[in-house]
């Protein structure tokens, strides 16, 4: 279906930095599940008297981001307060950036159905988090426990043209920023947020028309950017096509999303904007990012996941697949390239086991839980089958042994007697006694039933106590029979 | 720049303050001379002159990333307004409709 | 003993020799406080005071006693204190209990002095005569219908009539220097960077300095001494090579170069003032300093600058004051009347103006004709006196156009009472260090000589001070009032 209007759209992310201690004091930023009101104090409690000292570690991790965003690092950057009067805001203002944020236009690359495309970023800088409410009837209870923890705000230029496009961004912005450890970005703790902004661009009476946006603040959820973007999109559309406000309007209105009504309700408009009268906050000093910083920071930012799904296709010869599941998590890729150095087979090997059966047992352990053994062994097992030394089926045996025991594979091989049986003789005796007392299933075979074969792979399996090299199995199964067909 | 009582009750509103009608008259008489004495500033030559947030010679100020404890939730809450608190969360009327 | 010593050095002295104590000169400061008539005091903190003469008295007994060890002090009741209301001379706060102490009164407190209470001040330190207090004014002991200057009225009385050996203030326009002046003691503002904001209630972050009053310009360096120096938790304090301040003090002004803008003799300073400070300058020329006509014209625009930046960073500091974790709330029908009518309410009619004229200077369409250009006539202001201290090393100007005026005379003509400040604020726009001393009196009233000096040059303004301070007597005239 298509639309009679092209949706516009740029977001502006807001992720909590990786820090221990809170932007402007020393309080554990560590704040989702702590008891109210208990990681305070006079700074972040707006306190008379308190002075803010910025973290070098937000700044830092800042920059990081920037970095890995392609943005540029001014040669001064200074920190503003934006002025405005809310419960959840102690001081009466927040500390924030305006005209000099620490990063500006940089990118990101994203792979849409219609190909790769950058989505340009107009700025990100960093500033204070607010604290948490808690809504009762006819009044609100205030927890200053986030009041303070560092925010960077990523802003991207209006490149994206659908709900999915940006989904697909904050989901490559996501992968990004906890890749580069600047962001743990756990969105079902708040630690992610965004405000979208969403307009239409259509052609009427031969003239292309962009009326002004809605910014839908505070969506916290994929599914709600999925939902909430196309519901405004088409509002604001009726809008126009029935005469509405969209007629009338020249600025922006702020809306917010119900998940539960699945609409957007109007939060302010264009006449109420606030007048936020930023100036430079004269309780900081200036900052002049030094070369050797930002070189220092550069150094030691990661490979970035596209980079790297690009170089595993390439270099490791990895489907796509492969390459974006081992990517997706950092642990995981790094752990599949240590495995691949410490063996002489297929990369590919070594790929099915991460993205099978180690991603599964990882799952099934839970969250932050890691490999029990070192990727050496993990290499040690994928050489066992490659050289025959075990049957596939046996080596996920020896797997899941290696994983509670942390047994090398060789031992748990040895003491639970998996060594497969490739001896030809011992095979073709088997084989032999199989066919003698399998003539029915021999004829069905002969008779074109497929089926009948793995039946007799099955009976030289079991004679052979499951240790029978399946390949072998095969090949002489097939042999004999053929030869019976030719001296019959 | 003349000030009239509409910029007055304007700034009020912006900053969060009652004025009485009195005090709007009053403030906007005694801010028009303040302003009329400001004003000469523009007459001053600035345009090559960057402006100076601060007198300080210093760049770069920052703290480790150490946490340390701060108040506890009692001492945090003891301030409070009356009426201001519940349990361990402060307590104020309903949020305001806009933001 | 019924009276405090002269000074800091004198008490100090004493206390060494053991014909005092610690508990005797708290006493005696405890007594002279709840006694106190020019309402100087807001709050007198007995068991605090008493607690810290105690360990004060076993410290100077051990012997290893800082100089300021069981010095009766008083505090303007803007700087925090743990455990002891503060009200920053407003409605706003109260019942406020910070809990904890400022940066300075935790070194004050580290040094073994004792902080005797809280005084008086004009409300978040918005004013020039203390009217401003939502605690009433405070009267000048030289002569108890007149003012005693603003806005650290209360430390600058308590000083002058003989309540307590010292006292700090808070200077953002000329608040220590202008009511030291027309108390006749010595008051001083130290350059911007040199002591810890923190725990002080915030007026405008870029002018806010704290600074002492002492009886003598050697006492006044004695208390900088303890007070100066960076703080880990005040991002704007100068990390600077320890120094002692002291160590010019006897070098006299011989070879000096004593700088006299033009300027700062301007028409509508009382004549009495004008001759008490040529005959100041005309002293430290006998004594063999030079004077250097110097000019520092855009000084002409230094109250223009300051009614800018000042509301304007103020209106941002004092937004805080919601009525949600601390302080006054008074409830309306919704959270933003409750905002409203406490604000409204807590907030005295300086505050409000001042609120209101800065929030005006920020607001969207004004903030580049008056924010922006006071910034960068602030630049000019700065580089004028950087070019200046080429040609002198200290600059010497009256403190205040006038001696101590009646109380009410300017309260409904904010302008007038803005110019009390045209000598001082420069100082505070330029961030440089200035100090006030008595030089001389005008019917009975104290005059006040500013010295200025080239930031983080301390020790040259307490070298030119000095020297004048022995060739006069001005500063060991005590009001009769205090008596």
């Amino acid at each position: 279906m298509s639309l009679p209007y092209e949706t516009v759209i740029g977001v502006e992310t807001h992720v909590e930095l990786a820090t221990r201690s809170k932007m402007f004091c020393p309080c554990s930023a560590t704040w989702f599940g702590a008891p109210a009101n208990s990681l305070v104090c006079p700074v972040c409690l707006g306190l008379p008297g308190a002075l803010p000292v910025p973290n070098r570690r937000a700044i830092e991790l800042a920059m990081t981001a920037g970095l890995a965003l392609h943005c540029e690092v001014p040669a001064h950057t200074k920190f503003d307060r934006k002025n405005y009067l809310y419960p959840d805001l102690p001081k009466g203002y927040q500390i924030s950036q305006y005209d000099l944020p620490l990063n500006v236009s940089g990118w990101l690359a994203l792979d849409t159905p219609d190909g790769p495309k950058r989505v340009r970023i107009r700025r990100a800088h960093l500033e204070e988090d607010t604290a948490t409410s808690k809504h009762g009837e006819g009044y609100a209870l205030i927890d200053f426990n986030r009041s303070g923890v560092p925010l960077l705000e990523i802003v991207s230029e209006p490149d994206l043209r659908s709900a999915d496009e940006a989904v697909a961004y904050v989901q490559a912005l996501r992968e990004i920023l906890v890749f580069a450890g600047v962001s743990e970005m756990r969105l079902e703790e708040g630690a992610g947020r965004f405000d979208v902004n969403v307009s239409i661009r259509f052609t009427e009476d031969g003239e292309v028309r962009w009326p002004p946006q809605s910014e839908i603040k505070n969506l916290n959820s994929y599914a709600a950017i999925r939902e909430a973007v196309p519901h405004e999109a088409e509002r604001l559309w009726r809008s126009w096509r029935d005469g509405g406000e969209l007629r009338m309007r020249t600025g922006k209105i702020t809306v917010g999303w119900s998940p539960e009504r699945r609409e957007t309700f109007l939060q302010r408009s264009k006449e109420e904007v606030e007048d936020y009268r930023y100036f430079p906050d004269p309780d900081l000093v200036s900052f002049t990012p030094s070369r050797e910083t930002v070189e220092r920071l550069r150094a030691s930012l990661p490979e970035l996941p596209g980079d790297r799904r690009a170089r595993f296709a390439r270099v490791y010869a990895l489907s796509d697949y492969d390459a974006r599941v081992l990517v997706a998590d950092r642990a995981l890729a790094d752990y599949f390239e240590a495995a691949v150095k410490a063996s002489t087979r297929d990369p590919k090997q070594i790929a099915n086991w991460v993205t099978g059966e180690v991603r599964r047992r990882m799952k099934d352990a839970g969250d932050g839980a890691g490999v029990p053994f070192p990727p050496e062994q993990l290499a040690a097992l994928v050489e066992l089958v490659a050289s025959g030394e075990v049957s596939g089926s046996a080596a996920k045996e020896v797997f899941g042994d290696m994983w509670t025991t942390r047994r090398p594979p060789s031992e748990i091989v040895r003491a639970k007697g998996l060594t497969q049986v490739s001896d030809e003789g011992a095979i073709a005796a088997a084989v032999d006694a199989v066919l003698a007392e399998n003539a029915k299933a021999v004829a069905d075979y002969r008779a074109g039933n497929a089926r009948a074969l793995g039946a007799l792979v099955g009976q030289v399996r079991k004679r052979t106590g499951g240790k029978a090299n399946l390949s072998v199995v095969n090949r002489v199964l097939a042999e004999r029979i053929a030869r019976g067909e030719a001296t019959r | 720049m003349p000030i009239d009582r509409r910029t007055v009750v304007h700034a009020a509103d912006l900053a969060r303050i009652a004025l009485t009608d009195a005090e709007v008259e009053r403030f906007t008489g005694q801010l028009s001379v303040v302003l009329d004495a400001v004003a000469r500033l523009a007459e001053v030559d600035t345009s090559a002159i960057p402006p100076s947030a601060s007198t300080l010679p210093l760049r770069n100020v920052e703290r480790d990333d150490e946490p340390r404890p701060g108040l506890g939730a009692e001492e945090a809450l003891a301030n409070a307004p009356r009426g201001g608190r519940d349990g361990e969360f402060f307590r104020v009327q309903e949020v305001l409709q806009e933001r | 003993m019924n009276a405090l010593p002269a000074s800091i050095t004198e008490a100090a002295a004493s206390l060494r020799r053991r014909e005092t104590s610690a508990a005797e000169l708290t006493e005696v400061a405890l007594e002279r406080a709840h006694r106190d008539r020019l309402n100087a005091w807001l709050l007198v903190a007995d068991e605090r005071a008493r607690a810290q003469a105690k360990a004060a008295d076993e410290r100077l007994r051990r012997g290893d006693a800082p100089p300021l060890c069981g010095i009766p002090w008083a505090c303007k009741d803007i700087i925090g204190t743990k455990g002891v209301e503060t009200t920053a001379g407003s409605r706003i706060l109260d019942g406020y209990v910070p809990p904890y102490s400022a940066t300075v009164v935790e070194r004050l407190d580290a040094a073994g002095a004792v902080m005797v209470g809280k005084t008086n001040l004009d409300e978040f330190a918005m004013g020039s005569s203390n009217e401003n207090s939502a605690f009433g004014p405070v009267r000048n002991p030289w002569r108890a219908d007149r003012v005693p200057g603003g806005s650290s009225g209360g430390s600058a009385v308590a000083v002058a009539a003989g309540h307590a050996l010292f006292a700090l203030g808070t200077d953002t326009g000329g608040s220590i220097r202008q009511p030291g002046a027309l108390t006749g003691v010595v008051g001083m503002k130290p350059t911007y960077g040199r002591v810890s904001r923190y725990g002080v209630v915030a007026f405008a972050s870029s002018l806010d300095q704290v600074g002492p009053f002492t009886r003598t310009v050697e006492d006044c360096a004695i208390v900088c001494q303890a007070l100066f120096g960076k703080d880990p938790h005040d991002a704007t304090t100068m990390p600077l090579p320890a120094e002692d301040l002291r160590r010019d003090l006897d070098r006299g002004v011989e070879g000096l170069r004593i700088g006299v803008p033009k300027e700062f003799f301007i028409e509508g300073m009382e004549p009495d003032v004008e001759r008490a400070v040529r005959d100041a300058l005309a002293e430290l020329e006998r004594q063999g300093a030079a004077l250097v006509d110097i000019s520092l014209p855009s000084t002409d625009h230094g109250l223009a600058v300051y009614y800018i930046i000042q509301p304007a960073e103020a209106s941002s500091n004092l937004a805080r004051y919601d009525g949600v974790r601390y302080g006054l709330r008074v409830e309306g029908r919704d959270l933003l009347e409750t905002y409203r009518r406490t604000r409204g309410e807590g907030f005295g009619p300086e505050v409000k103006r001042r609120m209101i004229l800065g929030t005006y200077a920020l607001s969207a369409g004004y903030y580049d004709a008056y924010y922006v250009k006071a910034q960068k006539v602030r630049t000019l202001i700065k580089a004028e006196f950087d070019r200046a201290f080429e040609r002198c090393d200290a600059i010497v100007t009256p403190t205040s156009p006038t001696v101590a005026f009646r109380i009410g005379q300017k309260v409904d003509d904010p302008l007038a009472m803005y110019l009390n400040d045209v000598f001082t604020l420069p100082g505070n726009i330029a961030g440089l260090p200035g100090i006030s001393v008595p030089c001389g009196f005008s019917d009975g009233l104290p005059i006040g000589l500013q010295v200025m000096a080239s930031s983080f040059q301390e020790a040259t303004l307490f070298r030119v001070a000095a020297a004048y301070e022995r060739a006069t007597g001005f500063h060991e005239k005590r009001p009769e009032v205090a008596a």
